[in-house]
């Protein structure tokens, strides 16, 4: 279980949220709706243990995050980004082999083939990154993530370079996630699709200065109102 | 067999190949069976033992270790960055071998020992150097802020070079200029030991950690979740590449484009991105252009031959040249 107490995120000293408390079972799907620069990206690296929060801790499984190895970190949380931007020679196949923390075993074939499968992925395989479309190469982290095989997962605008039926395939992986147990906690902008979607459990919503907690559904409407 | 693995074969053959001619050719011709008496210990003629022994077979491994030391060098450093234009030399460590070597030939009218004094001066400059970048390493996160501050840490050197080269005597000019070429032909078996000790290091280092590399490949935050300590990890490839430049630097001068272009051609050949795969096509190509350059070298030009930096840097900028023409996606 994820925990978040009193949790004051910011950069630099400077808060962008004060005293967020809440929490996120095993099999729940968190949406977390904002405007540009609300902070939610911010929130996404503090959960990854990229940033330190100002104030407040951050517990998964009773155990402070802080105080987490790297290697540890690696087998409890998993993030999947806005956009690759760096420049790589890995082909689609080994970026999935990667997969796992640096620590674990190679996931098998297997695992790689189902994955991919899920996803459409098989055509591009053995593709380069840089030889593949923005979405295609969305999806090739996603499933990465995937193969990770954590208990949470992270995902910071993974629907950003995704074309309609992508982004429903993009939801449904997420589905079977969640019903897989897994704890998921997606920034989005995407919120017109997610409103058609009957998956997700809570909105933590970014107001101008403070994160609420709301169980879904949620009307489309609603959730624009108290973003603002 | 795959096409990788022909690629390596045909990279040995190559290799062997080269470091025998590099016994054969030079202003001495010396017959196959004179080489391979002295290779075995049975040769009659003295002058030409020592000529294989003491002056081709160092050279030919200095060639080796130099070429293939700067091409990981440049290949780390490209990583280290995720800009496929960085190499060894941007750190600043070439240009802080260089200041050393001008601070002592330069201040002592070129009355320096180029068998000690130099080598020992390039190392000392480019160790103060490593030792800055290190030290703000663990400060600056950015690596593109760390990219700039090792290109200006090169550019307030290489001034410090032109004025000591504004107040030195003809002697000691020439004596700098010349040690500026580059050169694999005057170490002794003593040093191409001490190189080839710091090569086999660091190559292993490195071998150690190519599954690491894939994972930093991917970005610093994607590989932070993975596991991977990215802090320690870029300190050791600042630590690598910082002493393997340093002692290159050292003993053979500021050798340009080697660690820039080799790592290109390597992925161009072998067709990979995975580091278990192109961490020995780098090595081996290093070492291929470091053999081929000193035999081109040798090509008398008039009463001279070529200068070593002249012929890397014919040899490296088309190759660059292509990359950007081929217009390679970078970020």
């Amino acid at each position: 279980m994820l925990e978040l107490k009193d949790l004051t995120t910011g950069y630099n000293g400077k808060p962008l949220h004060r005293s967020f408390s809440t929490s996120a079972k095993a099999g729940e799907l968190i949406i977390l709706a904002g405007r540009n620069g609300a902070g939610k990206s911010t929130l996404i690296r503090n959960l990854a243990g990229f940033l330190r929060p100002i104030t407040g801790a951050i517990e998964i499984n009773s155990e402070n995050l802080s105080a987490l190895s790297i290697a540890q970190r690696a087998k409890v949380l998993s993030i999947v980004q806005t956009s690759i931007s760096v420049w790589t020679d890995l082909t689609v196949l080994e970026i999935m082999e990667l997969g796992a923390s640096v620590n674990s075993p190679w996931p098998t074939t297997k695992e790689i083939t189902r994955a991919v499968e899920r996803f459409n992925l098989t055509a591009v395989l053995h593709s380069k990154l840089e030889q593949i479309s923005d979405g295609e190469r969305q999806k090739t982290m996603i499933v990465r993530a995937l193969l990770q095989n954590t208990q949470i997962i992270l995902m910071d605008e993974p629907s950003a370079f995704l074309d309609y039926p992508s982004k429903l395939e993009l939801w449904k992986g997420i589905e079977l996630l969640k019903n897989e147990g897994r704890t998921v906690i997606v920034c989005s902008h995407d919120l017109s699709t997610l409103s058609e979607l009957q998956v997700i459990d809570r909105y933590w919503v970014f107001t101008k200065d403070q994160i609420l907690d709301i169980k879904a559904p949620l009307p489309l409407s609603k959730l624009m109102e108290l973003m603002e | 067999m795959s096409k990788s693995r022909w690629s390596f074969i045909f990279s040995g053959i190559f290799i062997l190949i080269l470091f025998i001619s590099e016994l054969f050719l030079g202003s001495v011709y010396i017959e196959m069976q004179d080489v391979m008496a002295s290779l075995f210990g049975s040769s009659t003629n003295p002058i030409h033992d020592i000529i294989i022994r003491e002056s081709r077979i160092p050279r030919a491994f200095t060639a080796m270790f130099a070429g293939g030391g700067l091409a990981m060098c440049g290949m780390l450093m490209q990583r280290f960055f995720h800009n496929p234009l960085a190499g060894p030399s941007v750190l600043g460590i070439t240009s802080g071998s260089s200041f050393g070597v001008a601070l002592v030939v330069l201040i002592t009218g070129g009355a320096v020992s180029t068998q000690f004094g130099i080598p020992f001066a390039a190392f000392s400059g480019a160790m103060v150097v490593l030792l800055l970048i290190l030290l703000a390493s663990t400060r600056i996160k950015s690596a593109v802020t760390l990219l700039i501050l090792g290109l200006m840490v090169g550019y307030m050197v290489s001034a410090g070079v032109t004025v000591l080269q504004a107040g030195a005597n003809k002697d000691a000019l020439r004596s700098f200029v010349f040690w500026g070429m580059g050169t694999f032909s005057d170490l002794q078996f003593s040093e191409v030991l001490i190189l080839g000790s710091i090569f086999f290091i660091s190559i292993s280092l490195i071998a150690f950690n190519t599954r690491r590399l894939d994972l930093f490949s991917l970005g610093n935050d994607y590989a932070l979740s993975m596991g991977l300590d990215v802090k320690r990890f870029r300190f050791l490839l600042l630590i690598v590449t910082g002493i393997m430049t340093g002692i290159i630097t050292a003993y053979c001068g500021p050798i340009a484009f080697i660690g820039l272009a080799v790592p290109h051609l390597a992925r161009g050949i072998w067709q990979s991105g995975k580091h278990k795969v192109i961490l020995p096509a780098v090595v081996l190509t290093g070492m291929i252009t470091g053999l081929v350059c000193d035999l081109l070298i040798r090509i008398p030009i008039g009463t001279s031959s070529l200068p070593l930096n002249a012929i890397t840097s014919l040899i490296g900028a088309p190759v660059v040249i292509y990359i950007l023409m081929k217009g390679r996606k970078v970020f």
